[in-house]
């Protein structure tokens, strides 16, 4: 599987890349085939991160395929397949119906409407860095990539303004790695990464795109019910912002998420992006998360206060081949073990030696290298 | 940004019991982290001038299908039937927008003019869309020729072509 996957994918970036001329949506008979793609090579100095492993990690194949039909005039149907490290799933499928322009209904499993990043999640030609901030983005429970339920969205131009928004409801998964899990007197020892199902839950949106060309604001938030955590309210809230023109790009986040009382979650990012040429870009980040922790957990997140820290400042060069395609390198320099931890068992060994003699026990700091190309058509 | 990271960084190893200052301290590294991003945002915008410019001079021609009513439009009004935003004219009739090759000199010139954005700022937005289930970019035809007759056989279509394209049997309409 994991050969075919690699194959399929692999035959998928030569096809994008072997476009002499930039390469654009594929239409058949009224169906639009639109895809992504990427691949990265990335090594740590010791912890893994994102894309990176110590001894280097070449396993970084993702693509994705959209198809689109309009089988009405008011009605749309999508569906995206994604595969990650061997594994399919479905991103979204869903029907679409528009009453106006002001009003569309949606319903099928659809991208979490929250922030920048939720519903365009694994596309990397639309962000600066191969990866999105892991503070909002990564495992921390505060965002999901789908919701099976419903929804209503639509946007009003009002002169030079523009309202947009999203209201949904429905169930969800979202993906929480807890490093505390993984001590010595933990409860649930055994994982440290969890995919947690979010019940009955509401959430919305809303973007405005204001008068100054490329600037938007927003604030996005929702609320359901954290069956693994004995149906605590789980909720994350956050405001962003993106200014976008020319040669510039500047986008941030802020998010707050509390699950009960037994976790809450602080968390922003700054991205910024410049291009030098058309074809040259640099790119840089700074990303902070602060998890706090109560319960069994929160003495050794007292003792360890790297376990709930992450604070992340990356700088990386981009050569565009075209608006598709984009090769990038990067550097990255994380403090904290939040989402750069050993895996659980050997960070079960390192925190029990390290409550042994009294130190905080694991690296508390990773540098990342990273090389990959990303496109989409 | 960094003065927000510093003070969240003082708050690192709190006890899950933090006092009461600890909820004042992160109200205000939201308030600091709005100010300095929204901040920063402003100067970047206002150093590159407000939007609703003077349009570059026309190196391209708005089309309609001659049986459409529309005269005039402004550039707002035509960047939305693009972006899909406005997806009906006033009657009811489904626009049906259509544009050149991405790579054209036509699609740049319009892109600037209507949109204020450069043609990869508008495929960004367009990926956005697609990849998020939401809406796909308008059809593409490969010269002024095929995109006057795909607005000439669809009464919602609106298009655009070079100012040197001809026209006939479409209605140029006048942007202001």
């Amino acid at each position: 599987m994991r050969h075919r996957t690699l194959a399929f994918g692999a035959a998928f970036i030569s096809a994008l890349t072997s476009f002499s001329a930039p390469a654009a949506a594929q239409e058949l008979g009224g169906v639009q085939l639109n895809g992504f793609g990427s691949w990265a090579y990335g090594r740590t100095n010791g912890n893994p991160f994102a894309t990176g492993r110590e001894q280097g990690n070449y396993n970084n194949l993702e693509f994705g395929l959209a198809v689109s039909a309009a089988p009405a005039e008011r009605a749309r149907v999508s569906v995206q397949i994604f595969s990650h490290a061997g594994e399919f799933r479905i991103d979204y499928a869903l029907a679409e119906w528009r009453v106006s322009d002001a009003l569309r209904l949606r319903f099928g499993r659809i991208k979490q409407p929250h922030g920048l990043y939720t519903e365009v999640f694994d596309v990397g030609t639309i962000r600066p860095l191969a990866t999105l901030p892991q503070s909002i983005y990564g495992s921390s429970g505060l965002v999901s990539e789908g919701v099976d339920g419903a929804g209503i969205a639509g946007g009003r131009s009002l002169g030079s303004w523009r309202v947009e928004y999203d209201v949904y409801g429905g169930n969800m998964a979202v993906e929480t790695s807890t490093p505390f899990a993984a001590a010595p007197d933990s409860p649930d020892p055994e994982e440290t990464e969890h995919a947690q199902d979010v019940t009955n839950l509401v959430g919305a949106r809303v973007n405005v795109r204001l008068p100054i060309s490329g600037w938007l604001v927003g604030a996005s938030g929702y609320s359901g019910r954290n069956v693994a955590a004995a149906d605590a309210r789980h909720s994350t809230v956050g405001a962003h912002t993106e200014f976008r023109r020319g040669a510039a790009l500047v986008r941030s986040e802020v998010a707050r998420h509390e699950l009960g009382t037994e976790r809450s979650v602080n968390a922003a990012f700054l991205e910024t992006a410049y291009r030098l040429t058309e074809h040259w870009q640099l790119a840089g980040r700074a990303d902070h998360s602060r998890t706090r922790v109560s319960g069994t957990e929160a003495e050794m997140a007292a003792a360890m206060p790297d376990l709930g820290k992450h604070r992340e400042f990356a700088a990386g060069v981009n050569y565009w081949f075209t608006p598709e395609l984009v090769l990038r390198v990067s550097g990255h320099r994380v403090y904290g073990n939040r989402f750069a931890t050993p895996d659980a068992d050997a960070l079960r060994t390192a925190l029990s030696a390290a409550r042994a003699a009294g130190t905080t026990g694991v690296n508390g700091r990773t540098t990342l290298f990273s090389v990959g190309v990303q496109a989409s058509f | 940004m960094c003065s927000t990271l510093r003070r969240t960084g003082t708050m690192a190893g709190l006890p899950d019991n933090s006092p009461p200052g600890a909820r004042g301290s992160e109200i205000r590294a939201v308030r600091t982290w709005l100010s300095t991003t929204l901040g920063a945002a402003a100067l970047l915008a206002l150093s590159g001038g407000l939007s609703g410019g003077r349009l570059a001079a026309q190196d391209y021609k708005v089309i309609v299908n001659a049986g459409n009513a529309v005269a005039s439009l402004n550039a707002a009004q035509v960047s939305d039937y693009f972006l899909k935003r406005t997806t009906t004219w006033s009657g009811g009739q489904r626009v049906a927008p259509v544009e050149p090759q991405p790579q054209s000199a036509t699609r740049a010139a319009f892109s600037k003019a209507v949109h204020k954005k450069d043609v990869a700022s508008v495929k960004a937005y367009w990926q956005e869309l697609v990849f998020s289930g939401r809406d796909t970019p308008p059809a593409v035809k490969a010269s002024d020729d095929e995109i006057v007759a795909y607005v000439k056989a669809n009464p919602g279509a609106i298009g655009y072509v070079s100012a040197a394209a001809e026209t006939a049997g479409v209605k140029v309409v006048t942007v202001k």
